[in-house]
């Protein structure tokens, strides 16, 4: 489902507020490869805001 | 007589001045342990002594070969089996050329030359190598002709390898014969690294797993130690924290390269002090450039004591997923499953995947520049395995070995190369014993020339003459030494900017004497490293390198040709 820009204004406040990375993740995370959204087993990409809202679900917007 | 006496003795102290200061230069190029002599092409043993081979017309007629084999004296066998008149004879060793001569000059022979025998390259038993087009792309399996890595230490900071048999670890089963050392596991505090993950033991698999074993796929340092940590937990995640501990526990515990197929998008600062750390005690660290598919290069990738790799697939080309910028050191194959054909693309190795109710200890094709930094430490071990332990070398070689590919923040230097990495040791090798013999037979020779011709007396009116051409020549890979391959003071140490700069200062004909033998000096070190195809330093990319070089080359010879003028008007 292809998030909304109402969604995606929140999400980036989100992290701005709470001073997390552009994954919503602590600052400090590191991951395998280098991103949580580049799946190095199949060679699929996520979309970041999806991936944001997988760990965050409260930030939804009501039309998401 | 006490003249005679007094040059022989100004003779003797300067030959043994140019040695003496010409010796340790040489170290840093030196391997610390003994290096074989092997020719460089490994796959050709040499001609076969008594057997020539022609090519003859391909309309050549049996009475025509009667002819030729009367002529001259041989017995020319043509197979015939694929139609093309290749032909071979036995001929009394040591009359090859002569008779090899006479027939290049028939109409009826198109080419003669010696028979050489050729060998395959060494090439694994494991089943599945032939998958392996990562392998065949970087050259592997020439450069396992001269070295396999053995003696080296490559850590793995990731999420750990399947590596120990016991109740709680599992180890995957193509890595039986893969040499380990002990690791830690930050995530767990304990010395068990185990992978509960499956990233980990594919990553070490690229560097390391068991090869020649009838099993499998094969790895490009497979006589290398691995040295697993585990910093990344079971989704793949961890702290910069845990990474911070990670490099420093490697680099206290003997790591001598470093790969990181992790990363983040924030550059902390103890991370970076880390990263530091292993560097400052001669680790070499290799990180992935990361898969956001754009800019900038991820952390730790992304700080200058780590080499960034990005990722390229079958076909050669940087793959859509790959993290680009200006840090991006090297390109090596990562696999592309979405674009290559699937799942060929991708790059095939062992390891254990854990989907919570049942482990799958299988080989799996898996892309990402995760994939491509292992390879790039591998080779690194390959290198060191050679004698070079400097990480600033090693990265040099790597890089100057890697086929050039624009642009650069896409490919770094290009796409790696391990067969020309391990032939470029030799080469370095070689480089630095002709420097040092270049210096002894110019200084002796000059010191000669003066005997015969008396001119001793000036060489001791103007003693620092020849020791500006000797400093000149060798000077700058002096500081270099002293200083680090990626210092970058090494771009005014290896510019015509020092002698330009002795030459505004110089005000008597002593001076300038030496300042035209200074810049005689930098214009043949520099020609030196334009000719050999040697970047001075790291950092610079040949191909940018060279026009640089050659402009530095002009403006010393100019500057000398100034000096020199100078010198014989000034009082």
């Amino acid at each position: 489902m292809p998030v909304d820009d109402e969604t995606k204004k929140k999400i980036e406040k989100f992290i701005r507020d709470k001073g997390l990375n552009e994954y919503g993740d602590d600052k400090g995370t590191v991951y395998a490869g280098g991103t949580p959204l580049f799946n190095e087993m199949t060679g699929r990409t996520l979309d970041r805001y999806e991936y944001i809202l997988k760990k965050h679900p409260g930030l939804r917007g009501k039309q998401g | 007589m006490r003249r005679r006496t007094m040059n022989r003795v100004v003779q003797l102290l300067m030959a043994v001045a140019l040695v003496v200061t010409g010796w340790p230069l040489v170290q840093p190029w030196l391997p610390q342990g003994p290096l074989p002599v092997r020719p460089l092409a490994a796959d050709d043993e040499g001609p076969v002594p008594g057997k020539i081979v022609v090519d003859a017309r391909d309309s050549l007629t049996p009475s025509q070969l009667a002819s030729l084999n009367q002529a001259y004296g041989v017995s020319l066998v043509d197979s015939g089996e694929t139609g093309a008149k290749v032909l071979v004879a036995d001929v009394p060793p040591g009359q090859e050329q002569a008779l090899l001569a006479r027939l290049r000059k028939d109409r009826l022979v198109e080419a003669a030359d010696l028979m050489h025998r050729f060998r395959a390259y060494y090439t694994p038993n494991d089943p599945r190598f032939k998958e392996q087009w990562n392998m065949k792309m970087i050259g592997a399996e020439k450069a396992w002709d001269r070295t396999r890595g053995k003696g080296v230490t490559v850590a793995v900071i990731d999420t750990g390898v399947a590596f120990e048999n016991d109740e709680k670890c599992y180890r995957a089963r193509d890595f039986g014969g893969t040499p380990f050392t002990g690791g830690y596991d930050v995530v767990n505090n304990d010395n068990h690294p185990y992978d509960d993950q499956g990233h980990g033991t594919h990553v070490a698999g690229t560097i390391a797993e068991t090869t020649n074993n009838s099993e499998g796929v094969a790895g490009l340092a497979f006589e290398a130690t691995i040295m697993p940590i585990k910093v990344l937990d079971a989704n793949g995640s961890g702290t910069s924290a845990s990474i911070a501990k990670g490099v420093r526990w490697a680099a206290d515990h003997g790591a001598q390269v470093i790969n990181m197929s992790l990363g983040g998008p924030f550059p902390d600062r103890v991370m970076h002090n880390a990263c530091k750390y292993a560097a400052k005690k001669g680790v070499l660290i290799v990180c992935a450039a990361g898969n956001s598919g754009r800019g900038p290069v991820g952390y730790p990738g992304g700080f200058p004591e780590c080499m960034a790799v990005s990722a390229v697939g079958p076909s050669g080309e940087l793959t859509p997923y790959s993290s680009i910028g200006k840090e991006v050191a090297i390109a090596a194959p990562g696999g592309d499953t979405e674009r290559g054909a699937k799942p060929e693309g991708g790059v095939l190795q062992n390891t254990v995947l854990h989907d919570g109710v049942e482990r799958r200890d299988d080989y799996f094709a898996f892309n990402g520049t995760s994939m491509a930094s292992p390879h790039v430490a591998a080779a690194a071990a390959l290198v060191m395995s050679l004698g070079v332990k400097d990480p600033a070398q090693v990265r040099q070689i790597l890089q100057q070995a890697a086929k050039p590919k624009e642009p650069a923040k896409h490919y770094g230097a290009g796409v790696l190369q391990v067969d020309r990495a391990v032939q470029k040791v030799d080469g370095a090798v070689r480089d630095s014993w002709l420097k040092l013999l270049f210096t002894v037979i110019a200084g002796l020779t000059g010191i000669g020339v003066g005997a015969v011709r008396g001119h001793l007396g000036a060489l001791l009116r103007y003693p620092l003459a020849p020791l500006g051409l000797v400093l000149g020549f060798l000077g700058p890979d002096m500081v270099l030494a002293w200083l680090g391959l990626t210092s970058p003071f090494n771009i005014i140490l290896h510019s015509a900017l020092i002698p330009l700069y002795l030459l505004w200062e110089a005000d008597s004909r002593a001076v300038y004497r030496f300042v035209a033998m200074t810049a005689g000096g930098y214009a043949i070190h520099l020609a030196w490293d334009a000719f050999s195809g040697h970047a001075p330093f790291a950092g610079v990319v040949p191909a940018h390198g060279l026009p640089w070089l050659w402009t530095n080359v002009v403006v010393s010879l100019g500057v000398g040709l100034v000096a020199l003028r100078r010198s014989f008007s000034a009082g």
